[in-house]
């Protein structure tokens, strides 16, 4: 089955924790560890949600946010995005670029989980 | 430990200070929210002690303004100190950042507890709400998870001092992140305050405070370590 979610932070252990409770609420996941694997893994599985953190070395979020807009080819998943504590971005800046929602990093795993029930609701109809 | 007591009322600015002395804890006074958050810009506390009702800016107005500023403390716990203990002004001070609440008159064991609790490498509450997400601390899979974390840990903060050693800035704040965002998963928030002042100056190029901001958290990660290192199994991995 094609991964319904695809998971790109380069953070070993935030990788870790979210791809697990995101299997835990049933859900197929793969696993992008920076940038540029964010952007060719979505263009090649189209998955229907992308966990995008913003701040990887390599390629940052908001580059893999133009990228995906200039080279979508028609596919668009439903992007959430993980902005750090210490210094949150903009969040009318990510929806500008094409995120749907934002979350800021440490989360409950609550209130995680409640958006990503939204947007999977939301890409699903 | 150092810490920051907004409290305009001279009377318990005293009891405080005697409470604290016994302690053996650094303080500093802030006799209006205003001040508070203006000495909180200034320098890293462990734990921030908040009255509630104060002249100028109150205690909640206060909290949010150092949530919300860039400065040293966005993540230090806040202890709000209120007379009131019904629940809606309990929400209301978690709502404006605040980690904890006592009510007045504050007794001397009630505060330590709080201060002990809030300024230990880990923020409990976050780490069994990991655990639990986790499937338990016994689990595989949080076993997995924490072999990995202080394997990477370790790592991270060893090349984090040897880059600072050479000079290398860019990789010190590199390291300083990734120490910064696996520590936080945990409620390690004073290894994340650190970090955050460690990457912060290294991006900057601010050579001044990264010696004592690296003596800071070899000492603080080796206390999270010790305290986290207690949870892994015998047959988990090791170093």
């Amino acid at each position: 089955m094609a991964p319904q979610v695809l998971l790109c932070d380069d953070d070993r252990t935030s990788t870790l924790i979210l791809k697990r409770m995101l299997e835990k609420s049933g859900l197929s996941v793969a696993v992008a560890q920076n940038g540029k694997e964010g952007v060719s893994m979505t263009l090649q599985l189209k998955p229907m949600l992308l966990i995008l953190d913003l701040d990887m070395p390599v390629k940052n979020g908001l580059s893999v946010l133009e990228d995906l807009r200039a080279q979508g080819g028609g596919w668009s998943p439903r992007i959430l995005v993980l902005s750090a504590h210490e210094s949150p971005a903009d969040e009318a800046k990510v929806k500008s670029l094409g995120a749907h929602d934002m979350v800021i990093k440490p989360f409950h795993p609550a209130e995680f989980l409640q958006k990503i029930q939204v947007l999977i609701r939301e890409g699903g109809s | 430990m150092d810490i920051l007591i907004a409290e305009d009322n001279p009377v318990n600015q005293e009891i405080m200070r005697m409470f604290m002395a016994k302690a053996g804890h650094q303080i500093v006074i802030a006799v209006d929210g205003q001040r508070a958050v203006e000495a909180a810009s200034k320098q890293r506390f462990d734990v921030i002690l908040m009255d509630g009702q104060m002249p100028e800016m109150d205690g909640l107005e206060a909290a949010r303004q150092i949530r919300r500023t860039n400065g040293p403390n966005r993540q230090t716990p806040i202890i709000a100190l209120t007379a009131s203990v019904a629940d809606t002004d309990r929400d209301l001070c978690r709502k404006a950042g605040m980690d904890d609440f006592l009510s007045k008159p504050i007794r001397a064991e009630e505060l330590q507890r709080a201060i002990t609790q809030w300024s230990g490498p880990v923020d409990a509450g976050a780490l069994n709400s990991l655990q639990a997400e986790m499937g338990g601390r016994h689990s595989p899979v949080y076993q997995e998870l924490l072999g990995s974390f202080l394997k990477d840990t370790r790592m991270n903060l060893k090349a984090l001092i040897e880059c600072l050693a050479n000079g290398n800035f860019e990789e010190v704040a590199h390291h300083a992140h990734l120490l910064k965002g696996a520590s936080s998963y945990f409620g390690a928030r004073r290894t994340q305050n650190i970090c955050y002042e460690l990457e912060k100056a290294a991006r900057a190029g601010h050579r001044a405070p990264l010696d004592g901001l690296r003596i800071s958290l070899d000492r603080e990660v080796n206390a999270l370590l010790t305290v986290l290192g207690k949870d892994q199994s015998v047959t988990g991995e090791v170093r």
